[in-house]
């Protein structure tokens, strides 16, 4: 009995020591090694989800309500577990990788964006992307096939229901998240705030409610905006300007409009030619077209500047238009003799009124004003001062408008500046639009504030937000400064009128008010010489009512890059007058 | 010999295990549900398991009484008996599955219990193997070593054969080598208490080595079990190491187990005692095994002190059949030893297992009952169970 009483002992012994063992294991894992296995756990079982943020959509203004710009399109990512689909080949329905290929082949076709041997070529991999954008009537067709190892995934593209109007305004986005036009530059207020949820999922990822590690921040979606571009104006503006340049037979490279409301700043139309499909915009080659060249890229717009000389004159007191001077067909400035651009005019010689001077637009005419802003005989460092002082400071010319969309700078020179440049030369060429660089948004707001009565108005593409179907209109800015007087301004929408009735007056509806200021300017060529066989030709102009009570109820800036030497008054004008006389009757004015 | 109260102890150990059970099936069994529900496509309703251990554990509690009531001895007649029947019941289990007429369960090609689809309950034959063994081993020891046979082929070749058979229907056929291992460790523990000489042991240690390597060597997955921990394995192995983690010092609570929401294998069944770690920490699984401590010591006690050889060796086999379950269940769980695919006595989830356990201890209960008194005297150096009696404990010595 007592050796039964030791192997009792032993196997008391054996259970005690399993005890010791089993608490002394449970102690490292469950107190000691707590914090790792926490840790463990989460990274295991917290999931973290970015909830997506709808980005906003942008609808043009159509003079009613709104008309859909660029809007979201619901599009499936179709993608195959190539490892699955290999490993599971002929079981459960699972067909041969060349049975799937053949199968999303047939219903995919070109929208396939692999090549199958990368697909197949690594059978660890789970994940391969076939195809992206595809629509849902093609998904629809893959789920029915029912083809295990092919799977979708909901995405989003961006589809602009008016093809390819305004597109260099309305722009694009690419993957990374750069872009041009409004897309790029309200990229920030369309896009919103990704959400973030956190939460501890069971081992299929579906969400529990236990566990103290669980956030949701909501997704912000992005601003859906109101553009103030009148879908109407600006297709048909774009519409104008692609026959010009084909019509043109080469003749014209390129052209932009702009078309803008000079009482409030609100721009109508900004239009670019040529241009593109916004929704493919990779397949183009050429960069250049995805430019807004009206905002974008400055140039020399030439004589349409010069009704700023004369209303700076003017509203200094020093001009009064209907005084004469000789015109000798050229001046002397310096060392330099400057020549009108017209010769062979009847009045190419002889006594004039500066309002000739501006109908014939001679340069003479225009560096004379600048003389009388000085002592009236010399371009004097006050003239230029004072002249500065209107282009820069007032019409903002050869600074940023501030406008939503990116724009350039542009470049003007101060009379002060240290190079000397702001010399007499660059100012007498100044006052017929030359020496300073400047985008046609500038000189069209400026422009504006010229004929409106002397508010200059910021320009704004912006109208408000689109919310629940509704159209919430931005505050409207009030003028930022005066530029002119009244007076001034009024006396200069007459000389613009009578301009005008020289140049393409005939070609306007009857019974309605329209000036314009026509310009021509040759362009630098690769050396830094001026050449006349690359030429822009601009016409600025505005139209409104027959009506002394009346403002000018748009302004329209036409550019036109021409392969050849081109003019203001022969080729930018037509295309003006087609804009303006539309424009008369889209805004439906009555005739009088 | 002669009657008294019974153990109390031991049925109330058994009684708070099942309570813990129930509680923790109760708490995890929805979440289960729904994990199994998304993998596998079945139905199970939030309160199925629930209510499927509700009758176990019913079923259980009759089991333990029944084995209470039922005359030990009356049972121990026909030991032989049922052991040929659960023999037979066992080999039919297999051929049942390699004809794949239904009425049995298998998994992974090893099959193991009957089910009767209309009622929807399942039948291990070798947990009845395992009772009728400790009831015919515990008769063959103690009959061989009154007449002083326990070295001669008349104790062997009877001991070895039921090994054998058992080796072979539940080893190499059911490819159930936990359940193989747990009747060696009875029959093992039988034979050491019987008192068979040690040189025996050593000569047996031999030939379980040759055929223990044979088995292991004819079944793939045990192999894997033993030398590389397969894939699964160590899957299981860290999301039950992440339950206990996670459970601390007291525990998520109950009702906020994430482990059971499908990334721990067999939470309801196998993996239970994880579950209680994650659910109480380590105040839960200290308390849970010291149950089982108590309960095994308190066996142990019976066995010591019954009235009959016999009924005192059936003890240790019950005491053994339970702790070679606990080891490999909860040393797979905490990554000691590899996993066997076993069950926790009167925790794990699931019906035959618990059934016979509960019954095997009511017997242990019904043991208790009737103590010899002649083994303790002056000399005894053990005074286990004799407070009340003339002597004193220490603790009352002033």
């Amino acid at each position: 009995m007592e050796s039964q009483r030791w192997r009792y002992f032993c196997l008391k012994f054996g259970l005690l020591a399993v005890v010791f063992v089993f608490l002394a294991k449970l102690f490292l894992v469950q107190i000691v090694d707590h914090d790792r296995y926490v840790r463990e756990a989460n990274s295991m079982r917290v999931k973290q989800y970015e909830l997506l943020a709808k980005r906003g959509e942008v609808y043009f203004s159509d003079g009613k309500g709104v008309t859909p710009a660029i809007m979201n399109e619901r599009t499936w990512t179709i993608f195959v577990d190539p490892n699955f689909i290999i490993k599971n080949a002929g079981t459960s329905g699972v067909l041969e990788k060349e049975k799937v290929q053949e199968k999303l082949i047939e219903l995919l076709g070109d929208k396939i964006s692999v090549q199958w041997p990368d697909v197949w070529g690594n059978e660890e991999s789970m994940y391969v992307e076939v195809a992206k954008n595809v629509d849902y009537k093609t998904v629809a067709a893959i789920k029915e096939a029912n083809l295990r190892g092919v799977g979708r995934k909901e995405t989003s593209r961006r589809v602009y229901p008016a093809g390819r109007v305004g597109a260099q305004l309305l722009g694009f986005i690419n993957a990374e998240g750069v872009g041009s036009g409004v897309e790029g530059a309200l990229s920030e207020r369309l896009a919103g705030k990704n959400g973030l949820l956190k939460t501890v999922t069971d081992v299929n990822e579906i969400p529990l409610s236990v566990g103290d590690e669980n956030i949701e921040i909501p997704a912000k979606n992005g601003e859906s905006i109101v553009l103030t571009i009148d879908a109407n104006i600006q297709r048909n503006v774009d519409r104008i300007l692609e026959r010009a340049v084909t019509d043109s037979k080469g003749g014209i490279r390129a052209a932009s409009a702009l078309v803008m409301q000079p009482t409030t700043g609100k721009i109508w139309a900004m239009s670019n030619y040529p241009t593109y499909n916004p929704e493919e915009y990779w397949k183009e080659s050429d960069p250049n077209v995805y430019v807004n060249r009206t905002a974008e890229t400055p140039y020399e717009p030439a004589s349409v500047c010069k009704p700023f000389t004369y209303a700076a004159a003017i509203n200094e007191g020093k001009l009064n238009p209907d005084e004469r001077y000789y015109n000798a067909g050229s001046t002397v400035v310096d060392d330099r003799t400057i020549s009108n651009a017209r010769s062979g005019n009847p009045l190419a010689k002889g006594s004039i009124t500066f309002r000739e001077a501006l109908d014939n637009s001679y340069n003479t005419g225009s560096i004379e004003v600048l003389r009388k802003m000085g002592d009236g005989t010399n371009i004097t460092k006050a003239a230029r001062t004072t002249l500065y002082n209107y282009l820069y400071d007032r019409f903002g010319l050869g600074q940023k408008t501030g406008f939503e969309l990116n724009e350039a700078k542009g470049s003007i020179i101060s009379p002060d500046d240290p190079s000397g440049e702001g010399n007499a030369v660059r100012y007498a060429n100044m006052t017929f639009g030359q020496g300073m660089n400047l985008t046609m948004l500038q000189v069209a707001a400026g422009f504006s504030s010229l004929i409106n009565g002397g508010d200059y108005y910021q320009p704004t593409v912006i109208a408000g937000n689109y919310n629940n179907g509704k159209l919430e209109p931005t505050e409207q800015k009030a003028s930022l400064r005066k530029t002119v007087s009244t007076g001034t301004s009024a006396e200069m929408r007459k000389m613009l009128q009578e301009v005008r009735s020289v140049n393409g007056g005939k070609n306007d509806l009857a019974g309605f008010r329209v000036g314009v200021k026509t310009g021509t300017a040759e362009t630098l060529d690769q050396y830094g010489n001026y050449t006349s066989k690359k030429t822009n030709a601009s016409a600025l102009g505005f139209g409104g009512e027959n009506n002394d009570d009346a403002l000018p109820q748009y302004v329209v800036m036409v550019r036109l890059d021409g392969e050849t030497l081109l003019w203001g008054a022969q080729n930018a004008v037509p295309v003006f007058t087609e804009i303006s006389n539309y424009m008369l009757q889209y805004l439906r004015l009555q005739p009088k | 010999m002669r009657k008294h109260k019974s153990d109390k102890t031991i049925a109330l150990m058994v009684l708070i295990l099942m309570a813990v059970s129930l509680v923790i099936v109760y708490a995890i069994g929805g979440r289960v549900a729904q994990a199994e529900n998304a993998a596998t496509g079945k139905h199970y309703s939030d309160t199925y398991f629930f209510f499927h251990h509700v009758v176990a554990i019913a079923m259980s509690v009759a089991a333990l009484v029944i084995g209470y009531k039922v005359k030990y001895d009356f049972l121990a007649k026909y030991a032989k008996s049922f052991f040929w029947i659960a023999a037979g019941m066992c080999l039919m289990v297999t051929i049942l599955g390699r004809m794949n007429v239904g009425l049995v369960t298998c998994d992974e090609g090893a099959c193991r219990s009957f089910y009767i689809p209309i009622v929807s309950i399942g039948f291990a034959p070798v947990e009845l193997l395992k009772i009728s063994i400790a009831l015919y081993s515990s008769y063959l020891v103690c009959s061989r070593r009154e007449s002083g046979e326990l070295g001669s082929a008349s104790f062997w070749v009877p001991y070895a054969t039921m090994f054998g058979v058992t080796a072979l229907l539940v080893g190499a056929f059911q490819k159930d080598l936990g359940s193989t291992v747990v009747i060696a460790m009875m029959m093992f523990c039988m034979a050491w208490v019987g008192g068979v000489p040690i040189k025996y042991f050593a000569a047996a240690l031999g030939v379980f080595a040759i055929i223990g390597a044979f088995l292991i060597m004819t079944a793939e997955h045990r192999m894997q079990r033993l030398t590389g921990w397969e894939s699964g394995d160590n899957y299981h192995v860290e999301n039950s190491l992440i339950s206990f983690g996670t459970g601390g010092l007291l525990g998520v609570g109950l009702g906020n187990s994430i482990q059971s929401s499908g990334y721990l294998p067999e939470s309801l069944t196998d993996s239970i005692f994880s579950i209680i770690g994650e659910t109480w920490g380590f105040i839960g699984t200290t308390l849970v095994i010291i149950a089982f401590a108590v309960l095994l010591f308190r066996i142990m006690r019976v066995s010591e002190r019954a009235d009959s050889g016999d009924k005192s060796l059936f003890c240790v086999a019950v005491f053994a059949w339970l702790i070679s379950h606990v080891i490999m269940n909860i040393g797979g769980m905490l990554g000691i030893i590899p996993m066997k695919g076993i069950t926790l006595p009167f925790l794990s989830y699931g019906g035959t297992s618990m059934m016979f356990a509960a019954f095997a201890v009511g017997m242990v209960i019904q043991i208790s009952g009737w103590t010899k008194r002649t083994n303790i005297d002056e000399n005894t150096s053990s005074r286990w169970g004799q407070r009340g009696t003339r002597y004193a404990g220490s603790g009352r010595r002033s």
